[in-house]
């Protein structure tokens, strides 16, 4: 092992590294998505020595720009994209996506940006006594990410016409629609495709819009970097180890360690419960991997007898908070034809014929406020296992949805619309469309995909109660945080990257004070140690 | 088969190399599976498999990726493979292994478990499905048929106006080419 690390780039390719290395910094972050992108940002900026490690690939943004769908799903999606939560009980099979390489999930965003609701605050502050986390206590934190995100409305010219005949049909039901913010600035070109990165460069990621700026003051970011294990010295977090991965069939190639005196795990809600696992956290609360929250989404595909060409726009423009209480939001969405054409039912003849169908075509989607039934834990291999039993309340709400979606299909005047429900047939008319939230079938019967899992580390007032304290730190080991989705304390009912990444400015303002106090300490301790040798 | 992917795919291969996920029998049953479901009518009305190139594709992509991942998506195809080969004969009556049935048969049966009461069993099609048609349907003939008016699924959309589009700017429907 190297005292440094071996290269000269900010971004070092971990697969290009001949040896590994032992380096020494302040803080020492476990991966470089929503979450630990911020938190190197701001804590290199404020003068400190910051190590992140990432065990993805890194990709530069105009490479992945030219991207077919399927290349970005095979290379910067978690298993390619076929991670599956194990429903248990009445509960679908539900689809999860993530990211894995430099910049995380965040390169994967349909860029839609909300704040945590008034509502959820609330009940944080005062159901769950987390003072620290209110309304007013995020704000600052909102407003800069929201700013160097360069948030903005998607103005209604960006809006495809898929979504203009959903908007049609809302507004025959009385349903109110408002505009989406997202991450595009001005960029936004509408080529609806941003899951699989955005060709035109407009979605502003974190590896755009954070990491420039972390490396720019000094931090080193190390690609195909997994770490396996926290150290702990002195009944403290000390650092971290790992390995890195070699070629592109990832095998495991040199090891590394990290000697820091602050560790934050950015795992992602999946992943940080196993590294703390490992590192032997969760015992005493017995919260650790629990109460993961998905946010289940379903989706209508919608047929009209006029050509509808829905992949000319901003993939996601409007939403509805209409059905709030019920724990429903509205959203619209598209995505690219190869994918929109894999989703259509059938088998043959008949599902050709609906592929050739789809520019007369609209799609829009629902997307649940959980309660929560979802647990994480190792499985014998890299990946963890998540089972998920979805609460009564929480299927109701899917059926309410799909309902929704389709009364607004036919109010727009669909000829036909195709639910979530795999195999069936699509239905024709508004008395079916109104069948469909009474419907009696096998919950597995139910596509569902889940974008934002959160919760698995959750923080609390109290160490019986969470993981984390509401500065991002674990109860159990000193010197160790978590500041990514794991410590949501609740679902949120929205997109989850601006909250997260606003808890994590939160954690890392908050710590490189207590750094920059440990310093200056530690200074102060020298000079009088000095002193006292001159002075003998 | 990879003569029959696409310039595109090639290259993809020559940067990232290749490391096959499923074994050369799991191979050779999703690609009887892909046969049926990309599986078409000519004018007459008689069946025609799905092109062997779109297939190639689907199936290379699926072997690679499980190659890419974790074992427990590998153990887990693994698995489904052998289900989705086992099972015509619950599902259809024909005691055949999925890969011996005519394309006539295998539609019947993959559309029996697609539109199964058991959410399980349209999970097993739906495994297989959904991701080889996104690559299916990515390019060639088959994106063609999606009416997708652009040269690739990775091109950008061509706009009238040369930046952000003017405040006042036509709905899009209408302002793009
Ligand atoms: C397809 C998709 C669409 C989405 N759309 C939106 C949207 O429109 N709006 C929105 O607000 N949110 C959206 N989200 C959600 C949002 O992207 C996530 O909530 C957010 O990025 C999560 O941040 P995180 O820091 O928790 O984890 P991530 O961003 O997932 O980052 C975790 C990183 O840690 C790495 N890692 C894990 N374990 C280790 C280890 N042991 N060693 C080293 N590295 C490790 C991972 O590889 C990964 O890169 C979307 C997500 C997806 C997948
Ligand atoms: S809609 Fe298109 S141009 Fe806009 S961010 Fe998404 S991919 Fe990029």
């Amino acid at each position: 092992m190297t005292r440094d690390i071996p290269a000269a780039e900010a971004i070092v390719s971990g697969r290009a590294l001949a040896t590994g290395f032992d380096v020494e910094c302040d803080v020492a972050i476990v991966g470089s998505g929503a979450g630990g992108a911020v938190c190197a940002a701001l804590l290199a900026e404020a003068g400190h020595r910051v190590v992140v490690l990432e065990e993805g690939p890194h990709v530069r943004p105009d490479e992945y720009q030219t991207w077919t769908p399927s290349m970005s799903v095979r290379r910067l999606f978690r298993e390619a994209g076929l991670l599956t939560a194990m429903g248990v009980g009445d509960t679908p099979m539900i689809s999860i996506t993530l990211g894995r390489a430099v910049g995380g999930s965040s390169l994967l965003t349909g860029g839609v940006c909300f704040r945590i609701p008034s509502d959820v605050h609330h009940t944080w502050v005062r159901d769950l006594g987390l003072g620290e986390l209110s309304e007013a206590a995020l704000g600052p934190a909102y407003e800069e990410v929201e700013r160097r995100m360069r948030v903005r409305e998607v103005p209604p010219q960006m809006r495809s016409r898929s979504t203009e005949k959903f908007l049609q049909g809302a507004e025959a039901l009385g349903i109110e629609m408002r505009p989406i913010r997202r991450n595009t600035g001005l960029d936004c070109e509408g080529n609806a495709r941003c899951n699989f990165t955005c060709p035109a460069g407009a979605k502003r990621s974190v590896d755009v819009s954070y990491l420039p700026s972390a490396t720019a003051h000094g931090a080193r970011i190390v690609s195909d970097a997994l770490v396996t294990d926290v150290i702990v010295s002195n009944g403290r977090a000390a650092g971290v180890e790992g390995h890195l991965l070699g070629g592109d069939d990832a095998a495991r190639s040199h090891a590394f360690r990290v000697r820091a005196r602050h560790v934050i795990a950015a795992c992602g809600t999946l992943h940080t419960p196993l590294l703390l696992f490992r590192t032997g956290l969760g015992l005493r609360s017995g919260e650790l991997g629990n109460h993961v929250t998905l946010h289940p989404a379903v989706r209508v595909v919608a047929r009209f007898d006029e050509p509808i060409v829905g992949w000319d726009g901003a993939l996601q423009s409007v939403y509805s908070d209409q059905f709030h209480s019920d724990g429903i939001k509205l959203v619209g969405v598209y995505s690219a034809p190869n994918v929109l054409a894999a989703g259509m039912p059938g088998v043959g003849p008949e599902f050709r014929r609906r592929v050739r169908s789809l520019p007369y075509c609209a799609t829009f989607g629902a997307m649940i406020h959980d309660e929560g039934g979802g647990t994480v834990r190792a499985s014998p291999g890299r990946e963890p296992l998540l089972w998920y039993s979805m609460a009564p309340r929480d299927l109701s709400r899917l059926r309410k949805s799909m309902t929704i979606l389709a009364e607004m299909a036919f109010a727009a005047g669909a000829r036909e619309v195709y639910t979530s429900v795999l195999g069936a047939p699509p239905i024709t008319d508004m008395d079916k469309a109104r069948a469909l939230e009474r419907l009696n079938i096998d919950a597995r019967r139910i596509e569902c995909m889940a974008f934002h899992p959160l919760g698995s580390a959750r923080a609390a007032n109290d160490p019986r109660r969470g993981v984390v304290n509401q500065w991002g730190e674990t109860f159990e080991l000193p010197g160790l945080y978590v500041a990514d989705g794991s410590i949501l304390p609740t679902s949120i009912g929205v997109n989850s990257q601006v909250p997260i990444m606003s808890m994590a400015a939160r954690i890392a303002w908050k710590l490189g004070e207590r750094i920059a106090h440990e310093k200056a300490v530690a200074t102060r301790t020298r000079g009088r140690a000095l002193r006292r040798r001159v002075a003998d | 088969m990879s003569e029959h992917l696409s310039a595109a795919h090639k290259a993809d291969e020559t940067n990232a190399g290749f490391r096959r996920g499923l074994s050369p029998r799991a191979e050779r049953v999703a690609a009887s599976a892909m046969e049926a479901i990309l599986a078409d009518e000519d004018e007459r009305g008689n069946l025609i498999p799905g092109s062997p190139e779109a297939c190639a594709r689907a199936v290379r992509w699926l072997s690679r990726s499980a190659g890419h991942s974790s074992s427990n998506i590998r153990f887990g195809y693994g698995l489904l493979t052998w289900l989705l080969q086992l099972l015509p004969l619950f599902m259809i009556g024909v005691p055949s292994r999925m890969t011996e049935l005519s394309l006539g048969d295998r539609i019947r049966y993959l559309t029996a478990l697609e539109t199964s009461r058991y959410g399980l069993l349209s999970m097993l099609l739906l495994a297989f499905k959904v991701p080889m048609s996104i690559v299916a349907f990515e390019e060639g003939a088959e994106l063609s048929s999606t009416g997708f008016d652009r040269p690739s699924t990775a091109s950008r959309r061509s706009l009238m106006w040369a930046e952000a589009p003017p405040a006042n700017a036509p709905n899009t429907a209408g302002g793009v080419s």
